[in-house]
């Protein structure tokens, strides 16, 4: 249930602006319905549920003989799962560097810093 | 049980003075022993200490020519003094040995019977001031509050006797905190006084440690000998 859920909002996006299901070039804006009704004829005509999950290529096959038309991104939860891992890794680096940024900063010029404070600083005492 | 060689006039100035018996030093020792085992109620206690030991940093910074930014303490007993200038060994040395000596000091008070309200006033007031000089943040001011209320609430009493013994085992108290702080420091390695002394004059920490431990020690002897030789004239 949850791979149809995405396959009806993944394919309504990407059929947005095609016109019918025939491998027509015409492009006809706000002509979603149209493919909605394709998909729904296509899902009666062969009685399966699972030839929902075979009209995602369909309709990439589709868009890509229309040359012009922009895609839409798929979104499986693969892909989410995916694009997450990278992001968490890339946050995972950004923080590593920024510990290492801190560090270099809390130490950089540290024989300076301890110059003045003998100098004119304050001392600390526990 | 009075000593016939002591003339009439050593005999009562003997005894005007508040030492306490030796039962009684030793009641109040445990006493004080107990109080700063128990969690919550030591607290306070142990911010007394603290107070003595940031205090004797900064009057030794101000002694050696150096002057006091301000002081921090923190719940757990911690604390910390700001000086700029003076000679840091001796404001390094000065914050165990300061808290012992404190005590001591306290306890001697406390064996001055007609003094015993000036001595609470003046250590109260010694905590206010401490307070509006070196004192920046809310939580040093909430603790140095804290210890001024206890300082200045007993002269509400009107039972001198009671402020004696509670001033005394206060004494008690900041020097077995004293005697007890220092071997914190034998965990820690390159923090606190001892690791700053270390590396100032390189004897080892553990030397110095060692020193504050037998200068406190050697201060709760002084309390017992005054209270000894105290009994031996009655």
């Amino acid at each position: 249930m949850q791979v149809q859920a995405n396959y009806f909002g993944s394919s309504q996006a990407q059929v947005s602006g095609v016109s019918g299901a025939n491998g027509s070039s015409q492009i006809k804006p706000n002509s979603g319905i149209d493919a909605t009704e394709h998909l729904e004829r296509v899902k009666q005509g062969q009685g399966l549920e699972k030839a929902l999950l075979d009209v995602n290529p369909t309709s990439k096959d589709i868009h890509d003989a229309q040359g012009g038309v922009q895609l839409f991104e798929q979104t499986t939860p693969e892909q989410l799962s995916n694009r997450l891992g990278a992001k968490l890794e890339y946050e995972r680096a950004i923080q590593g560097s920024e510990g290492a940024v801190a560090h270099y900063l809390a130490n950089e010029h540290a024989a300076a810093r301890e110059e003045i404070q003998q100098m004119v600083g304050i001392d600390t005492y526990a | 049980m009075h000593n016939s060689s002591v003339n009439p006039l050593e005999q009562e100035k003997l005894e005007r003075s508040g030492a306490p018996s030796r039962g009684r030093f030793f009641f109040e020792l445990m006493f004080a022993f107990l109080i700063t085992r128990l969690p919550y109620i030591s607290v306070p206690f142990k911010w007394l200490e603290s107070y003595f030991h940031e205090i004797s940093h900064g009057l030794a910074s101000l002694l050696t020519g150096g002057s006091v930014s301000h002081i921090q303490l923190f719940p757990n007993g911690a604390g910390l003094c700001f000086t700029q200038g003076g000679w840091p060994i001796a404001i390094g040395f000065s914050g165990y040995f300061g808290a012992a000596l404190w005590g001591y000091l306290i306890f001697i008070l406390a064996t001055w019977p007609k003094g015993i309200r000036v001595s609470f006033a003046f250590l109260g007031s010694a905590v206010v001031l401490t307070a509006l000089l070196w004192g920046r943040d809310l939580l040093t001011i909430s603790i140095l509050a804290c210890l001024a209320v206890l300082f200045l609430l007993p002269l509400k009493l009107n039972n001198n006797r009671f402020m004696d013994s509670g001033l005394r085992i206060m004494a008690l108290m900041i020097m077995l905190n004293a005697l007890a702080s220092p071997t914190v420091l034998l965990g820690l390695s390159g923090k606190g006084d001892a690791s700053m002394l270390a590396s100032q004059t390189w004897i080892p920490a553990w030397v110095w440690v060692f020193v504050w431990l037998v200068i406190s020690a050697l201060m709760i002897f002084l309390c017992w000998r005054r209270v000894d030789q105290a009994a031996l004239k009655r």
